[in-house]
């Protein structure tokens, strides 16, 4: 009772921030729907690779059992995986590479600074640490934007950053794009496997067959009756 | 409204299985990455053998060459027949017939009954032909007699 009374002593602005916290979660709700929606589109063409790959080897009818297409699909999905993950794994290497002749001649470099050398001083940087929090219903929650501790500037030093952790960046998403690539790959092997090969016998029938008499069995002659009749 | 409870519903589970996801992805992308490793050590081994990783493998070829074999031949089914030769080349045998044998055989049967009897080549038709189409005149002629 003393809760549902709570909720009638809240002011206005309770109310305005109920409502607002609710607006947000929906939102939040909504962005991550949209999100795995698109995330379950681009897999769903992704894996149409597979189809394409092992269209000819089923056609031409090769393909034996479950087993037998998926060790086939799997060494075609290996092989796509190998060339679609070289390219970025090459940008990586090369990177560090730079990176490593940077770090010979510069001394080491923080890629991640916001003052001299990093990429940071391309952001504005906040003071997340000292951000102001207030409570609310028992929990502290944060309640305002916090302070800006470095605006975007130019420093000469951070060059090889600035070339550095886009570099890594591209090849990172690269990366990760053939890795979901090779799982939508994965995931439709397994689907194919067990669809090329099912059966539906919903619209099959069949016909009652039991009234027949039963077919007499010839019975085999015995071996000593064998030995009588022959000569 | 029912749809979009669904979305925010979708939403949810997503946000509350996102974390899941993320830990299989991880792991999944280990594995990847050693199957990168193998596959990476298997292509420059091909490379020194003169192969390459994407060289379509005997199954491949076995596939392609079915399925070369399977166009051709339907192919050649779909192909018109070459021109025939000779004096009567392309010559037809019209056998026309009427219930009435006194009648004149100026009225034809129609066009799809003279398809049932059908049309002799004098170039191709085989004497086993002939007695065919003789055989089915004589049963249309029997028809023609109970009607």
């Amino acid at each position: 009772m003393n809760r549902v009374l709570f909720l009638v002593k809240l002011s206005e602005k309770d109310w305005r921030l109920i409502i607002a916290i609710f607006l947000i979660f929906v939102l939040i709700f909504l962005i991550f729907s949209l999100i795995f929606d698109v995330v379950r589109q681009v897999m769903r063409r992704q894996g149409r690779r597979v189809d394409a790959d092992m269209k000819m080897l089923v056609e031409a009818d090769l393909i034996r059992s479950p087993k037998d297409f998926s060790r086939n699909a799997h060494r075609k999905s290996n092989v796509v995986l190998f060339y679609q993950f070289f390219p970025p794994i090459l940008i990586a290497v090369c990177t560090t590479v730079i990176y490593v002749i940077a770090m010979l001649f510069m001394g080491p470099i923080n890629l991640f600074d916001y003052k001299t050398e990093g990429i940071g001083t391309l952001f504005y940087i906040f003071d997340w640490a000292n951000q102001p929090r207030a409570n609310f219903f028992g929990v502290n929650l944060p309640s305002d934007w916090p302070e800006v501790i470095s605006t975007p500037h130019f420093a000469p030093r951070a060059i090889i950053s600035y070339m550095v952790v886009p570099l890594y960046f591209i090849s990172l998403l690269w990366g990760v794009l053939a890795i979901q690539s090779y799982l939508s790959r994965f995931i439709r092997i397994l689907i194919l496997r067990r669809k090329l090969f099912s059966a539906d016998l919903d619209d099959k029938r069949l016909l009652d067959l039991s009234a027949l008499e039963p077919e007499p069995v010839e019975e085999e002659p015995k071996k000593e009756e064998i030995d009588v009749l022959s000569p | 409204m029912v749809n979009f409870l669904k979305r925010i519903g979708v939403g949810m589970i997503t946000l509350l299985l996102t974390p899941f996801a993320l830990a299989g992805f991880v792991l999944f992308a280990v594995g990847t990455i050693f199957v990168f490793l193998f596959y990476s050590i298997l292509a420059v081994i091909k490379y020194f053998q003169g192969d390459r990783l994407k060289e379509p493998s005997e199954l491949d070829r076995r596939a392609a060459r079915i399925l070369k074999d399977r166009l051709d031949s339907e192919q050649v089914k779909d192909e018109p027949k070459t021109a025939e030769q000779g004096q009567f080349a392309g010559a037809t045998i019209n056998i026309f017939h009427s219930s009435n044998p006194f009648e004149s055989n100026l009225n034809p049967l129609p066009v799809q009954k003279k398809e049932d009897i059908g049309f002799i080549d004098v170039e191709d038709a085989t004497p086993k032909e002939n007695i065919e189409a003789i055989e089915q005149i004589d049963s249309i002629e029997m028809e023609g007699d109970d009607e």
